[in-house]
């Protein structure tokens, strides 16, 4: 009896906090694609300093990532959401607008865990774009592409084989980082739990339950990582 | 009685700190932004409380994560199973659940209170040691039992042409290869682990993170994470100097390492 009303609290309804949990676990989804956008976009521009010739620029794109790396994901979160915060009152102060504005947290949120995904992945994609065999290179040329068509027809389609697995480990750490998002209080799944163990007094129920998705979230992805990469690795080793 | 002692031994690690930070700051207070210069002492004691939790973590972690190698590699059956389900819960949830569930959730339970080991449980800075722990054994676990599959065959089969017994040839033989080749991937978990630990900050903990949150909070000056950023980075590179140092000490009798042959010359 005792049991089935520790259970009703994960029920869906105006009783139960089974739907706040799911819509929070989507808001945690929405929220990582969003990073990821961010993150890859982010991340091509980094791999792009990172691959030419013009020294200072490649120099500032590995202080950017070797200063990232060493920083926690938390501190870049907050940095971001507050930097966010008093730059737009600034602007709003300078361009005279009598407005005082919060960030929206998701797009806090989603900038700075795109800022961290993209850093890493850049490194994914640089270490991609050398692993594309040399031959693939001059056989393009001796086919007479020109640069633009050796990136786009020949380099990129070949560096996704070797960047996807670097890549699917570094959603699963993303996905994972999305609940540090809960401090500044976005309510995705982890925050939603909070409140809820909060407002029932059963702290310990509402984590167990996040927990749980973010178990499936991470299992499916996983799953999803391991056929791409069998896929892969079948095509053959080029 | 056990209260006292960890009492004491708690106030053992925090009691140096502000001595070690005013002696620190104050030839650095003119070179620092006004708004930081008045909680140099503060992020010390932080960079400290950092340091002291996540070598702590990091070491009983690698203990802990040996022994769970060991039983996965030699048995009892029964024990691969459970391990591997600790392994799949501490890697497949965010830290920052592991530590909210344990600070905040176990507190719900009446049992739990008044037991003795409230008096672990009820403090920010042990649960946020003991999630530590366990979260790091998790992936170091996981990097050494993944270490130990990929030797290659004949070592296995050298030590059995020997006459090793199963311990003997995973004590010997084995084990010490496989540290010796995930030690990057384990350095590499360090970091991670350093940069994890700021997160203790919401179980009231002030290590680095938590001082230079409360400072920000009340100067709303940017700064302030500046150099909290500063004295984490500061905090990276002695984390990977001690893995290259204890790295070169203990694996500079292999002259296989390509590292080390490199390193000679």
């Amino acid at each position: 009896m005792i049991l089935m009303d520790y259970f009703s609290k994960l029920s869906f309804g105006s009783t139960g906090w089974g739907d706040d949990l799911l819509l929070g676990a989507a808001m945690t989804l929405l929220l990582a694609l969003g990073a990821l956008l961010i993150g890859m976009l982010i991340a091509a521009i980094l791999a792009a300093c990172k691959i030419q010739p013009v020294k200072p620029l490649r120099g500032l794109a590995h202080g950017i990532t070797l200063l990232f790396r060493g920083t926690p994901e938390f501190l870049i979160i907050l940095v971001v959401f507050f930097g966010l915060d008093i730059l737009i009152n600034a602007l709003f102060a300078a361009l005279e607008i009598n407005l005082v504005a919060s960030t929206p947290k998701y797009w806090a949120g989603a900038l700075g865990l795109g800022l961290i995904f993209g850093v890493y992945a850049s490194e994914v994609l640089k270490g991609a774009y050398q692993a594309v065999q040399s031959g693939q290179i001059e056989a393009a040329s001796s086919l007479g592409l020109n640069r633009w068509q050796t990136l786009t027809l020949i380099r990129i389609p070949l560096l996704w084989r070797h960047a996807l697995p670097g890549l699917m480990n570094l959603w699963l750490v993303l996905l994972k980082d999305t609940s540090l998002v809960a401090v500044i209080a976005f309510d995705e799944l982890l925050r939603t739990a909070k409140v809820a163990g909060e407002t029932e007094r059963e702290p310990f129920l509402f984590f167990l339950a996040a927990a749980g998705l973010y178990l499936l979230m991470t299992w499916v992805s996983d799953r999803l990582r391991r056929q791409v990469e069998t896929r892969v690795a079948l095509v053959g080793r080029s | 009685m056990l209260d006292a002692w960890l009492n004491s031994a708690h106030f053992w690690f925090k009691g140096w700190h502000f001595a070690v930070g005013e002696a620190v700051c104050a030839p650095l207070a003119p070179l620092l932004p006004t708004t930081v210069a008045p909680h140099c002492a503060r992020l010390v004691d932080g960079f400290f409380t950092t340091l002291e939790l996540v070598v702590l973590a990091l070491f009983l972690a690698f203990l802990l994560a040996r022994a769970l190698t060991r039983t996965l590699a030699l048995g009892p059956a029964w024990a691969g199973p459970v391990i591997r389900g600790y392994l799949y819960a501490f890697q497949g949830t965010p830290l920052l659940i592991q530590l909210w569930l344990l600070y905040y959730g176990l507190g719900q339970f009446e049992f739990i209170r008044e037991s003795s080991a409230w008096i672990l449980l009820s403090s920010g800075w042990w649960v946020g040691l003991i999630t530590l722990t366990l979260n790091s054994a998790a992936y170091q676990t996981n990097i050494l039992y993944g270490a130990i599959g990929t030797l290659p065959g004949g070592q296995a089969e050298g030590a059995d042409s020997l006459g090793l017994s199963r311990l003997s040839k995973y004590r010997l033989i084995l084990f010490p290869q496989a540290l010796r080749a995930s030690w990057p991937a384990l350095a590499n978990e360090s970091v991670l682990l350093l940069k994890a630990s700021a997160l203790v900050s919401t179980i009231t903990v002030y290590d680095l993170m938590g001082h230079a949150r409360t400072v920000f909070s009340r100067s709303y000056d940017l700064w302030v994470y500046g150099s909290a950023a500063a004295l984490y980075i500061l905090l990276t590179a002695l984390i990977t100097l001690l893995a290259f140092f204890i790295r070169r000490y203990l694996f500079a009798a292999l002259p296989s390492d390509p590292w080390f042959s490199g390193l000679r010359r």
